[in-house]
């Protein structure tokens, strides 16, 4: 079940460059993502210490982590808000550049722009793509349509209700089409029953959009119910601890045995102590 | 989620039509307030003025201003102008200066707080202008600009360009980061996240600047025609002190009271279009 | 220190009617001197506080400043509190901060129209009135030709005496107000404005106008030759003439004493001018020790008799608008003034019967002046 072997190419720490030598040397065209050798150290702190994994086209992984472990600082790495220490993150290939590619995020706060209606939230990052018009119009009006907002459209994120108001942002980010949609314990300050509903929401969204997604959280049982594969993170200076492909049908339930002894066994791996 | 139960089984649409209800009543009851204690002021003034507590000479009642307003609409004197003219002038004057403050000061500050390197630049000079009192700018406003339009412009200018770049330097400055990563990880530009993102964000603080702003035009707008005027109200109320008229100064104060309420109301209707997403 | 030797003060008062034109030199030590005052009046027997309101920049009120300095006020136990003000309408609007006050025509009007002040005093006649022009224009060359004035802009204290010498001009050529623009300006910012090339002509008063000429400005016409009479006043409050009565008819002698000290010799005028100039200094008034000299060589605040003549001998008019009136020479000179006011619709008939009624310029402080100056044989000019 681990897959340790990409971690063992790593191990001489070799820079971007070489890595780039060898990743082309063995193209594979089903790898989507592929991160490599990825540090970070803020002044003298030693934050991410040379964390490498693939994701294929259209896979939904998990990362999981103990509390403090470094998550935000990952996932920042991800999106380009910083920029690495060492290593680095390629899309299809080529060095990730938000300019270039479709990344998108889903943040842990509410992160709708209150000042545009629900209609022109979901258009906002098309439009900075500037894509051609009717492009936006027909992506906009899918997910209007597959998220049932037909009503809300034009009213504002405040005078909507929480979960409402994630759904918009969750749409947001699949209206992108992104190369990689990254989502950050989304569902973080929300109550179980609304928390199930958008699990299963993003769920719809992905199977049937096909998008990459990495989505953090806290939550192993959120995590098993919707990850193809988990990456445990280690106490930092963070690595990636293991990884543990959740091989289960779905719908997922959570008293089917394999989920409980998958659950089980990451918990495992999480404790630190 | 602490609703009442009673409210806890609505739908949404059914809840916000109740919080609209709401505060439709509660805008009557402020309203109704409001104009009561509009007629209370002016029933207590008229009650001052007739009970001879302060001789009329001091005080007129509003009733005998509503006749000198209308006596100064045709008659030019003591000031030498009628009051058309006067309200003309000074509204050339403010506006002018007001005008300048929002096209100048508002898209300084946004970019002062956007770019830093503009901020560093700029903010050493700014603070250095900042705390001086428009009016003291009077005799170097004399000797480079001269006496025309453009000297008190310049003075109510200054009293009007100060709140609207602070507030729209503080406005842009406090845009929620979250916001501005989004657009980041969209790729969007520098420049793109400031206009799509950092100026909607300001456009609250940016309002209440131009609020304190038009009140600091009409506030200086006085003293702006204090410096050369052949009318304007508020020359109109220093020829009124001239000839210790105090009704002409009390219409003078209550002309400008109005036009700068009626100001403010048209302010409203424009933020209203701009800012309309938090009202409804 | 003189309180114990009032006797003898009493004793000298006749010596010094022939004395007192040099007896700033005994002042400096009235100790050493014995009991006498400069002008031999009597000093109060308790400390008196008098809050003047002073007219900072101008000759109108500066003998009590010279009075002060010189010490004449202090040997007769009164204390000097300043109130100063650049603007004598600003000056009545806080009336209610001094009990004695010095101020010009349009002061003294809004004094008594709006504030029922009295004019107790004239203190001053402000010839140094002045218009200007600047070299090399029209009206410099011709100022008898109307078609020179028409459209000119004109930098000046509207409603003030400045106005009405503007006017007096317009009228020798056959002009009104009407046919040039008018800018309200106060004085000091007319002449910074015309400096800065604003506008056509200047008309300023006092110090203002010396610096006009220092500047090479043109004068064209000024009070003198234009006959106006624009008399200055001294003010007191209800209050103060309620409750201060002997305060300010001693004030009022010293006052129109020091006129004539001021101009007995040129030692004093000279000193006056010093005066003068350390006044412009402590309030900020740009001023030089030549215009000083020249603000106080025309200076024309009356000498004591004169002036309790101007405030109680009632004459009556042979001819003109008072025909058969019996006015004083106070009087007739503040309602001159009034009635161009009136004329430009500044002031109102009834606002001049209100002080015709109410006596507000009154002569009791002047009488009882006369009084004091007869029962102790002050020096009569």
């Amino acid at each position: 079940m681990p897959r340790t072997d990409l971690r063992h190419n790593d191990q001489a720490r070799q820079g971007a460059s070489s890595s780039m030598e060898r990743r082309m040397s063995t193209p594979d065209s089903d790898i989507k993502v592929e991160v490599r050798n990825l540090t970070k150290y803020f002044g003298r702190l030693h934050v991410l210490d040379d964390i490498s994994f693939n994701i294929k086209r259209g896979e939904f992984v998990c990362v999981v982590g103990p509390t403090g472990c470094g998550k935000t600082t990952f996932l920042n790495l991800l999106t380009r808000i910083y920029s690495p220490t060492r290593g680095d993150l390629f899309i299809d290939g080529e060095s990730a550049d938000p300019k270039k590619h479709n990344l998108a995020f889903v943040f842990q706060e509410p992160s709708a722009f209150p000042w545009l209606t629900v209609e022109k939230n979901l258009r906002f990052g098309l439009e900075i793509k500037k894509l051609a018009k009717d492009v936006i119009d027909e992506r906009v009006e899918m997910i209007i349509k597959m998220l049932g907002l037909q009503d809300l459209r034009d009213r504002y994120p405040h005078q909507l209700s929480v979960s409402s108001e994630q759904r918009i942002i969750i749409g947001r980010a699949f209206a992108m089409h992104p190369d990689l949609l990254l989502m950050d314990e989304p569902y973080g300050q929300m109550d179980v029953k609304l928390r199930f509903f958008l699990e299963d929401e993003v769920i719809r969204l992905w199977q049937e959009l096909g998008t990459t997604v990495v989505f953090i959280t806290h939550n192993i049982e959120e995590a098993v119910y919707m990850a193809q594969r988990i990456l445990i993170l280690s106490t930092k200076p963070t690595t990636v601890k293991e990884e543990v492909v959740v091989d289960l049908p779905r719908p997922r339930r959570f008293d089917d045995p394999d989920f409980v002894a998958i659950r089980n066994y990451v918990t495992e791996k999480i404790k630190w102590w | 989620m602490t609703q009442p139960p009673s409210t806890a089984r609505l739908s949404e649409a059914e809840r916000v039509a109740l919080v609209k209800r709401q505060k439709k009543r509660d805008k009557r009851t402020a309203t109704a307030l409001s104009v009561l204690g509009i007629l209370g002021f002016l029933l207590l003034w008229q009650a001052i003025a007739a009970s001879g507590l302060l001789s009329e000479r001091f005080l007129a009642s509003p009733l005998e201003i509503v006749g000198l307003f209308f006596v100064k609409l045709v008659d030019p004197s003591p000031d030498g102008a009628v009051l058309g003219v006067n309200i003309l002038s000074s509204l050339t004057v403010a506006l002018t200066g007001f005008g300048l403050a929002i096209v100048i000061g508002i898209p300084l500050g946004l970019l002062m707080g956007w770019y830093r390197a503009f901020d560093s630049f700029m903010r050493p000079v700014f603070e250095i202008i900042r705390p001086i009192p428009p009016v003291s700018w009077i005799p170097l406003t004399i000797v480079w600009l001269g006496i025309d339009l453009k000297a008190k412009a310049f003075i109510v200018f200054f009293a009007a360009f100060v709140p609207c770049l602070i507030n729209a330097y503080t406005g842009i400055r406090q845009t929620n980061p979250v916001l501005i990563n989004v657009a980041k990880t969209c790729g969007a530009s520098n420049f793109t996240i400031f206009w799509k993102v950092g100026c909607p964000s300001a456009m609250t603080m940016v309002f209440a600047g131009i609020r304190v702003a038009l009140g600091n035009s009409w506030a200086t707008l006085v003293a702006a025609e204090m410096l050369a005027a052949d009318s304007g109200l508020g020359y109109m109320i220093i020829m009124g002190r001239q000839f210790a008229r105090a009704d002409i100064v009390i219409l003078g104060i209550a002309v400008i009271g109005v036009i700068g309420t009626l100001f403010v109301a048209l302010l409203n209707v424009v933020e209203n279009r701009v800012l309309g997403w938090k009202k409804q | 220190m003189t309180r114990t030797h009032r006797f003898l003060t009493m004793v000298l008062c006749g010596m010094l009617t022939l004395t007192w034109a040099c007896a700033g030199a005994f002042a400096a030590d009235p100790a050493a001197e014995g009991a006498k005052t400069t002008f031999g009046l009597k000093p109060f027997a308790k400390k008196q506080v008098l809050r003047v309101g002073f007219f900072a920049g101008s000759p109108l009120s500066i003998p009590f400043y010279i009075a002060d300095k010189e010490g004449f006020f202090k040997e007769l136990n009164i204390e000097l509190k300043y109130e100063t003000f650049t603007n004598g309408p600003a000056m009545m609007e806080a009336n209610a901060n001094w009990d004695i006050a010095g101020c010009g025509l349009g002061g003294l009007l809004a004094g008594m129209v709006g504030y029922d002040i009295r004019v107790i005093g004239i203190s001053d006649y402000e010839k140094n009135l002045a218009l200007f022009v600047r070299p090399g224009s029209p009206l410099s060359k011709d100022m008898k030709n109307p078609d020179n004035w028409k459209g000119t802009t004109w930098l000046y204290p509207l409603g003030t005496t400045a106005q009405a010498t503007l006017v007096a001009a317009l009228k020798n050529v056959g002009l009104g107000l009407k046919d040039v623009k008018s800018i309200n300006m106060d004085v000091a910012s007319a002449l910074t404005g015309f400096m800065g090339k604003q506008g056509d002509g200047l008309a300023v008063w006092n110090a203002i106008a010396f610096t006009a000429d220092d500047k090479g400005f043109v004068r064209i016409a000024d009070g003198r030759n234009l006959d106006v009479v624009a008399p200055c006043g001294t003010l007191a409050t209800q209050t103060s003439l309620k409750e201060k009565k002997e305060l300010l008819t001693t004030a009022y002698l010293v006052f129109h004493l020091t006129c004539q000290w001021i101009k007995a010799n040129d030692a004093n005028l000279k000193k006056a001018a010093q005066h003068f100039l350390e006044s412009c200094q402590d309030e900020g008034i740009a001023c030089t020790p030549s215009i000083a000299q020249r603000v106080m060589e025309w200076f024309a605040g009356p000498p004591l008799k004169k002036s309790i003549d101007i405030m109680t001998v009632a004459t009556t008019d042979e001819s003109g608008p008072y025909k058969g009136v019996p006015l004083t020479q106070a009087e007739r000179e503040i309602f001159a003034g009034m009635d161009f006011f009136i004329s430009q619709n500044k002031y109102s008939g009834e606002d001049k019967e209100k002080i015709i009624k109410n006596h507000l310029i009154d002569p009791a402080i002047a009488e009882a002046a006369k009084q004091v100056m007869q029962a102790q044989g002050l020096a009569a000019q």
